[in-house]
């Protein structure tokens, strides 16, 4: 826990005391709750209800009405490629795409039946692989839990121009909701912390933190909403006159495929 | 927490019984000292937790209210395995967040009544930054969305390690660690001014 950590504890808890309940308002509502509860379980009745039925009503159609109209513009900003809240698309070659979502498919299936169900996540890179198993505290696996494929592209080019060149590619294999964090990834040489949690509607929000340690010592942070097996700009930065961006890719790998 | 006896002594509960047994002997025999007794030592907990996550002193003692009788209709479904505590935090956090999904709006601090709080004893300079400062963290936490703002609380407020908060959430540890991650980083960047030296 860092210094500026320690301080929002601080001022958390702070708050907190300063809004504890005081003593005389905590009998007179003890004197409350008994009294009700004691007539409640007595009567066998619910607790009265906080609306009125026809308010309930009221706030039913406009819940429907507001979900019509949240829906409609969901349809319409996931029809337009550049909508806000979905990252940049970019052209991708499905092809290569697909048959890396194979490769991993079968990497997976070679670490399974080292390790079993353990596998929370697999990271490729530069021929070096770091594997993460799960933690005995969060070893309750869903049988509905699913892997992901994520690629990470990182390219470079001076600042005046030029054309973009490849820096470094890594290759995950993610279980949704898995918090993945890695020390350090071969020439990005920094801390990557990442985390996925699938929307439905082949949307899935990704949530990443990229630090570079090495000669461009910069960082990539973002919360994006990809759509499966499009390639989106999630980042750029400049440092000692080389730009940098990143590109993200996402897909599921089914459990067909991991067989 | 409050000492709450009744006039009786003889006929009260006894103080070692566990919660469950209090439960017990009020569903039995209606006992209304077991449940006193029950409230009693959970009261300052639940209330406290309905608050930091409704931000509201009024949705609290409704909330507050509805928990107590939810764990007496709903004790059979308490797994003597688990602790009391765990089940409780649940119990206070579901209800919270069924009360904000009828549409409860948390509550600004100008219409807190003051006197539902500890306060505290503070000169008047001090006072005035602390009071900002209070307004400053109570926006912030506002601002979270509940499920952020539940995570934040039941860590850094009540105490919980991550693992009994993704108990109390019944989500996966890596969930909850994100969720406190996240929490922790929109809340710095809403308090920049604060946390500076």
């Amino acid at each position: 826990m860092n210094d500026s950590d320690e301080k929002l504890d601080s001022l958390l808890r702070s708050w907190s005391q300063n809004h504890s309940v005081s003593e005389k308002h905590l009998n007179v509502l003890i004197r409350q709750v008994v009294d009700n509860t004691v007539s409640a379980n007595n009567a066998s009745v619910q607790l009265k209800a906080p609306y009125r039925a026809d308010r309930r009503l009221i706030f039913a159609c406009f819940a429907v009405a507001a979900s019509l109209l949240l829906g409609t513009v969901i349809w319409f900003k996931l029809g337009d490629g550049n909508a806000d809240q979905l990252a940049e698309k970019l052209p991708s070659d499905k092809g290569a795409w697909l048959e890396l979502v194979g490769r991993q498919s079968q990497l997976l299936n070679e670490y399974q039946n080292l390790f079993g169900d353990e596998v929370a996540w697999i990271a490729e890179s530069e021929q070096l692989s770091d594997v993460g198993l799960r933690t005995r505290s969060s070893a309750e696996k869903s049988s509905e839990s699913r892997y992901l494929v994520i690629r990470l592209r990182v390219q470079a080019r001076q600042t005046t121009g030029g054309d973009w060149n490849d820096v470094q590619f890594v290759n995950l294999l993610v279980e949704e909701q898995q918090l993945v964090q890695i020390p350090a990834m071969a020439s990005l040489a920094g801390p990557l912390t990442l985390w996925t949690y699938p929307l439905g509607d082949n949307l899935v929000a990704v949530d990443l933190e990229c630090h570079f340690e090495s000669e461009s010592r910069g960082s990539i942070e973002s919360d994006s909403i990809l759509h499966l097996g499009d390639s989106v700009r999630v980042g750029t930065f400049k440092r000692d006159g080389v730009e940098y961006r990143l590109d993200q890719t996402i897909d599921f790998v089914t459990r067909d495929d991991v067989g | 927490m409050v000492e709450h006896r009744t006039e009786n002594a003889t006929k009260g509960p006894s103080l070692e019984a566990s919660d469950q047994q209090l439960i017990t002997e009020f569903q039995c025999t209606g006992s209304k000292e077991c449940l006193e007794e029950l409230v009693t030592r959970h009261i300052a907990t639940v209330r406290n937790l309905a608050f930091r996550i409704s931000l509201c002193s009024m949705a609290a003692d409704d909330i507050t209210q509805e928990v107590f009788i939810r764990v007496i209709r709903n004790i059979a479904s308490f797994r003597k395995d688990a602790q009391f505590s765990t089940w409780l935090h649940r119990i206070t956090v579901n209800t919270t967040r069924t009360h904000l999904d009828r549409g409860a709006r948390t509550q600004s601090l100008e219409n807190t009544d003051e006197s539902m709080f500890v306060g505290s004893a503070a000169g008047p300079d001090q006072l005035r930054i602390q009071s900002e400062l209070t307004d400053a963290t109570h926006n912030a936490l506002a601002r979270l969305p509940p499920k952020l703002r539940t995570a934040i609380v039941l860590t850094s407020m009540e105490g919980l390690s991550a693992q009994e908060a993704a108990r109390v959430e019944a989500c996966t540890l890596p969930t909850m660690y994100w969720r406190i991650h996240k929490a922790r980083k929109l809340l710095k960047g809403w308090l920049k001014r604060e946390l500076e030296p």
